[in-house]
């Protein structure tokens, strides 16, 4: 069950991550890294 | 707050280590395409080959400290990452279309899958609830699907491991085995990245398998995969029902509240990015404004590719060779089987609907 939690934290931590990096870089302040 | 910090520390050293290695294999990468003048010898330098066998080789030739452990074992949260920003390059139109067909192949691959294996585990006399837990590792999303099962059925510690370890042999060796069947069967971006998102367990080696083979494919095995990822609750909340009501398991007493427990959150952070960039497209007047998007979306595209050089940096450091050959004859025969039965059952699917699959 405890394993379960963390998959289910570490999912929404994901999301949080994913939209704070958009964010940055849709309002110009996170530069373009080249791959 | 101070558990927190302690945790984050804790993952420290092994981020630290994904993330050297992943831009030391990019710049090796860089490098070799630019020296190396025989095509097929230039592909093989591909930047995700370098970082998985970079990391095969430091995981099971280097005596890692267990400090490191944490971190390597992270990578997951960087796939997802990736993932979720990949879905500021698609229109959400043609998300649903793909999303719609691959929904509706998916749908028919997991039950051949749970039917197969379920038949080949009684075959072989495997326990019923590791079978359930291979069947759902074949059919789905690889470990977190097995780990979500492996709760509400109430399975063995041990038979949760050995179906894991199952799934992770047989993603190692898709990483080779795929993307050669697929060049030689000469096929297109298109098949062969429905093909890998299809058949291929585990979300990480799914899209290394796509990305060894091109970068067009990987559009299309991440989006396969993700309708796989979003019908995992489903089936695991079929198993759960049935093992409960023979008294093997718990009862699940709230269905909806155990479906959105076992959803994948990701792929609602992936939609929504699609979404919010399809609006966004839509909503531009000026060419300059569009050309200031695109080259945002872009971006975004480099850092989910970044971010999965460290989950295939990740990938190659947690496959032991050590604990390949310790998993066991019968459960690899099984998973043999199905993985065969899978792999030419999806490939049949494949060809069937390419034509009809819209371009991304």
């Amino acid at each position: 069950m405890e394993t379960q939690k963390k998959r289910i934290s570490l999912d929404w931590w994901t999301v949080i991550t994913a939209a704070v990096i958009a964010a940055l870089v849709l309002g110009g302040i996170l530069p373009t890294i080249p791959w | 707050m101070r558990n927190f910090f302690r945790s984050l520390l804790g993952l420290l050293p092994g981020i630290a280590l994904i993330v050297a290695l992943a831009i030391g294999g990019k710049l090796l990468s860089n490098w070799l395409q630019a020296i190396i003048t025989v095509a097929w010898l230039r592909s093989l330098a591909a930047s995700v080959i370098i970082a998985i066998i970079g990391g095969m080789l430091i995981g099971n030739l280097i005596p890692l400290p267990r400090i490191f452990a944490e971190g390597i074992n992270s990578y997951e949260f960087f796939l997802k990452v990736g993932i979720v920003l990949m879905g500021a390059r698609f229109l959400i139109t043609d998300v649903a279309r793909l999303g719609g067909i691959g929904l509706a192949i998916v749908v028919v691959e997991i039950a051949f899958s749970i039917a197969f294996v379920s038949l080949f585990s009684r075959l072989f006399r495997l326990p019923e609830k590791l079978g359930s837990l291979i069947s759902v590792g074949v059919g789905i999303c690889g470990v977190s699907a097995i780990i979500g099962a492996s709760g509400s059925i109430d399975a063995k510690k041990e038979e949760t491991g050995y179906a894991i370890a199952v799934i992770l042999v047989f993603g190692a060796l898709a990483l080779v085995a795929y993307p050669l069947l697929g060049r030689l069967m000469g096929m297109s971006d298109k098949a062969f990245g429905l093909w890998a998102g299809l058949a291929v367990d585990n979300t990480a080696e799914a899209v290394a398998t796509g990305a060894i083979y091109s970068r067009a494919a990987v559009a299309y095995t991440t989006l396969a995969k993700l309708c796989r990822n979003a019908l995992m609750g489903f089936v695991i909340l079929g198993f759960a029902i049935s093992y409960s009501r023979r008294g093997l398991a718990k009862d699940v007493s709230n269905k909806g509240l155990f479906l959105w427990q076992k959803f994948p959150k990701f792929v609602l952070g992936f939609l929504a990015l699609s979404v919010l960039f399809s609006v966004l497209f839509a909503a531009l007047r000026s060419p300059g404004d569009h050309a200031g998007l695109v080259a945002k979306t872009n971006g975004l595209k480099n850092l989910s590719e970044w971010a999965f050089q460290l989950t295939f940096v990740g990938v190659g450091l947690r496959t032991s060779f050590r604990d390949m050959v310790r998993t066991g004859i019968s459960p690899l025969v099984v998973g043999v089987a199905a993985e065969a039965a899978v792999a030419v059952f999806t490939l049949g699917m494949v060809f069937v609907v390419e034509g009809v699959l819209p371009s991304l």
